[in-house]
């Protein structure tokens, strides 16, 4: 039998946009204008002439050991120069207090020019490129098409997943999300979808289900969307109310792969007053529902407290899926001494209470 | 010069704009004092950045059995802080050099992909002076050129008959990155290749060109289309069609060539679900009147039954797909691995059912699994 499909975290994923990003592993590109080492410049000026004096000064304050004199520098030509400010940018390594300067910085660069694109790609320290792109793209908005602001941003390969747009899509959710969602329907492409329906949870989540219906067939990326765009949902809003209104919406609902997938998400999130709603939801579904929502429960990254645990496996219509959760329990709870034993009486039924003694006397045992 | 603060993130600082004499004093104390590869990186990083060529003296002063380490360790330090200056490095030294043509496995993977960055890789790594050979050039590139600069280069390079016979996988990579960054270039040097690679990459532009990236698929492709990408683009089309919920028409497919049918149908029935499952059940009704053979058939069938159960929790669905394979064998065997994982799941319900079964084995062992299972 072929395995379903199990949904990884989203911070698993990066962005891949269409086809390019299916045949071929995602490299590192940063074409970047590389001012050489300090030992050529003396002897070939291969620099442009415009950039060598900001360069030229931020070094002479480092080889003086003034790391402030410099910072003051590069934060007084970010918004004036924003090109020299990143090529002289790209030649440092990370030092705190240019935050503020590289957005500035970013803001100021010329919008959609293939030289800012270069310039933002040769940024090397992750974060300072995120910053930078965010700046740039995320004040456009308002001012500039969306899709133009997507598909420029996108130009910048290895930015963070979905840096640049993030100012974009928190006004497109907050004020116009229907027709964005349209645009990145149109647009196919996997992940968006996803960051979006996280956004419109957090403005909107009376649209979450109308808009995740709204993902058509033959948007490219479609189905992999959807399936995300479903765990977001649950993942920013774990209550038991819309663990369930998510899942009807789901194909299979609460009978599918998504019901045990969504359970665990909600589970793993919960306070006890929300488990016990979740568990409370559960109690009254048919015997198929309840096995694949109890998986998430019984089977959940922390185990639950012994009471909890009780409940939900007393709701479980399968005597294996009782053992096996047992089992894996136990085996998360190295503590759980040997000598302790009251808490197997509350197991629901018999041949539980049996194999949890047969599990701590083997565990007494191991441990002589 | 006045005294610099001892502070060692100025002092690096001052040695990677130059100056880079207290640094150096610095490492040299730590090299004496037994200082770990970790420890001594930052420092001589921070100097090669400003003077690549100190390399070889200083490697002088690092026992033979820590050099290659050392230097791993700060080739890797180097590229975090700009990928330039490694090749900066590896120009001078023939240490680093080394380092670079023939990366210990765990240093592999990290100083080549991040190193590709830099436009300089394929300046340097393509110089006879290397001595790289065309095998191992094409394997570096593999994944990327890296920057757009490589791409082209790479482009040039095969132009000028660098790689001859089956088109390397760094063409193909370096194919997308033109066309997505410097689209002109790639047509002009895209009229100087052999023969035979132009003719791939004429594929992939077809490829390209079906997908369509940004609007919605609104038509399918005719079998001698498909024919024209070849088995690997056929693949890749279908695996893109069926993941936009649109997957090639099962009629087309039926009718390609034998030899690349199998590109498609290993994954077409399950990447139906749970999505299009709809579609799913109207293939498997098409299935009987296609020139497939039964094998491909029941194959189909089998996946599609165990995807409907599995995605969908939908056990009679599953046991009819099932119960349309024509290999007997292998219908039982689906039909009792459906019935077994069911009545483990849903003891209650797989004892409806068995009460409505025909009398047989097939249900005394049903019945039984279930008893079984109960809790």
């Amino acid at each position: 039998m072929r395995f379903t499909t199990v949904l990884l975290p989203a911070s698993v994923f990066t962005l891949a946009f269409g086809l390019s990003g299916l045949m071929v592993t995602r490299t590192e590109s940063h074409a970047k204008a590389a001012p050489k080492a300090l030992v050529e410049n003396l002897s070939t000026r291969t620099t442009p002439p415009t950039e060598e004096p900001l360069l030229a000064q931020v070094r002479m304050h480092l080889r003086s050991g003034d790391l402030e004199g410099a910072l003051s520098l590069l934060r007084a030509a970010a918004g004036r120069d924003p090109v020299s400010f990143f090529n002289v940018l790209a030649t440092l390594p990370k030092i705190s207090g240019l935050d503020q300067a590289i957005q500035e910085a970013g803001a100021a660069l010329p919008w959609k020019e293939k030289s800012s694109i270069d310039l933002l790609n040769s940024i090397m320290a992750e974060d300072w490129r995120d910053i930078a792109l965010e700046s740039w793209a995320g004040s456009r908005v308002g001012g500039v098409p969306d899709e133009e602001i997507l598909a420029t941003a996108q130009k910048v390969r290895n930015s963070g997943w979905i840096a640049g747009i993030t100012r974009l899509m928190e006004d497109a959710a907050e004020k116009r999300p229907t027709e964005f969602m349209d645009l990145l329907n149109r647009r196919g492409g996997t992940a968006l979808r996803e960051a979006y329906m996280g956004k419109i949870m957090a403005v909107h989540p009376e649209l979450a289900s109308a808009l995740y219906r709204s993902i058509p067939d033959g948007s490219l990326g479609a189905n992999y969307d959807r399936a995300y765009a479903l765990q977001a949902r649950v993942r920013m809003q774990p209550s038991a109310k819309n663990l369930m209104a998510t899942l009807e919406d789901a194909p299979g609902g609460l009978q599918s792969s998504f019901a045990w997938q969504f359970s665990r998400i909600a589970y793993g999130a919960a306070d006890p007053a929300g488990r016990r709603e979740l568990t409370t939801a559960i109690a009254s579904q048919s015997p198929s529902a309840r096995y694949r929502l109890l998986s998430g429960a019984l089977f959940s990254e922390k185990p639950l407290p012994a009471e909890e645990f009780n409940q939900a496996l007393a709701l479980s219509p399968s005597g294996i899926q009782q053992r096996e959760a047992l089992e894996s329990w136990v085996k998360a709870q190295p503590d759980l001494s040997p000598g302790e034993r009251t808490w197997i009486d509350a197991l629901p039924t018999s041949k539980l209470r049996s194999r949890a003694v047969e599990l701590m006397d083997q565990r007494a045992a191991d441990s002589r | 010069m006045t005294p610099l603060p001892s502070d060692p993130e100025r002092i690096r600082l001052a040695a990677i704009a130059g100056r880079v004499t207290e640094a150096r004093s610095e490492l040299e104390r730590l090299l004496t004092a037994g200082a770990t590869d970790q420890e001594l990186a930052p420092w001589l990083s921070a100097i090669l950045m400003a003077d690549p060529g100190w390399l070889e003296t200083f490697v002088l002063r690092v026992p033979d059995e820590r050099r290659a380490s050392l230097l791993h360790a700060t080739m890797l330090a180097m590229m975090e802080l700009q990928p330039d200056s490694v090749w900066n490095l590896v120009r001078r030294s023939p240490s680093a050099l080394a380092v670079m043509k023939n990366p210990p496995p765990h240093v592999r993977r990290d100083l080549l992909r991040a190193s590709l960055r830099s436009k300089l890789a394929t300046e340097v790594l393509f110089d006879p002076a290397t001595g790289l050979n065309n095998e191992e050039l094409a394997k570096i590139f593999a994944n990327g050129a890296g920057s757009v600069q490589g791409a082209r280069r790479i482009f040039q390079e095969c132009a000028g008959g660098r790689w001859e016979g089956e088109m390397p996988d760094c063409i193909r990579a370096a194919w997308y990155q033109l066309r997505d960054e410097d689209e002109a270039k790639l047509r002009e040097l895209e009229a100087c290749l052999p023969e035979a690679i132009a003719g791939n990459l004429a594929k992939l532009e077809k490829l390209k060109q079906s997908i369509k990236p940004g609007s919605l698929i609104s038509s399918d492709p005719s079998s001698a289309e498909l024919i024209d990408l070849g088995g690997a683009g056929i693949a890749a089309l279908s695996r893109e069609r069926t993941e936009a919920g649109r997957p090639l028409p099962l009629e087309t497919v039926a009718a390609l060539p034998e030899e690349l049918q199998p590109t498609v149908f290993n994954d077409y029935i399950s990447g139906l679900f749970p999505f299009n499952a709809p579609l799913a059940e109207r293939s498997l009704d098409q299935l009987e009147g296609l020139p497939l053979s039964d094998a491909i058939k029941d194959k189909m069938r089998e996946t599609a039954a165990g995807a409907v159960w599995e995605d969908l929790g939908d056990i009679e669905t599953a046991l009819s797909f099932a119960a349309k394979i024509t290999d007997e064998a292998m219908r039982i065997k689906a039909t009792t691995e459906l019935l077994e994982n069911y009545a483990q799941t849903d003891p209650p319900g797989a004892m409806e059912r068995a009460a409505g079964m025909e009398a047989g084995p097939q249900r005394d062992r049903f019945e039984k699994t279930i008893k079984a299972a109960l809790p």
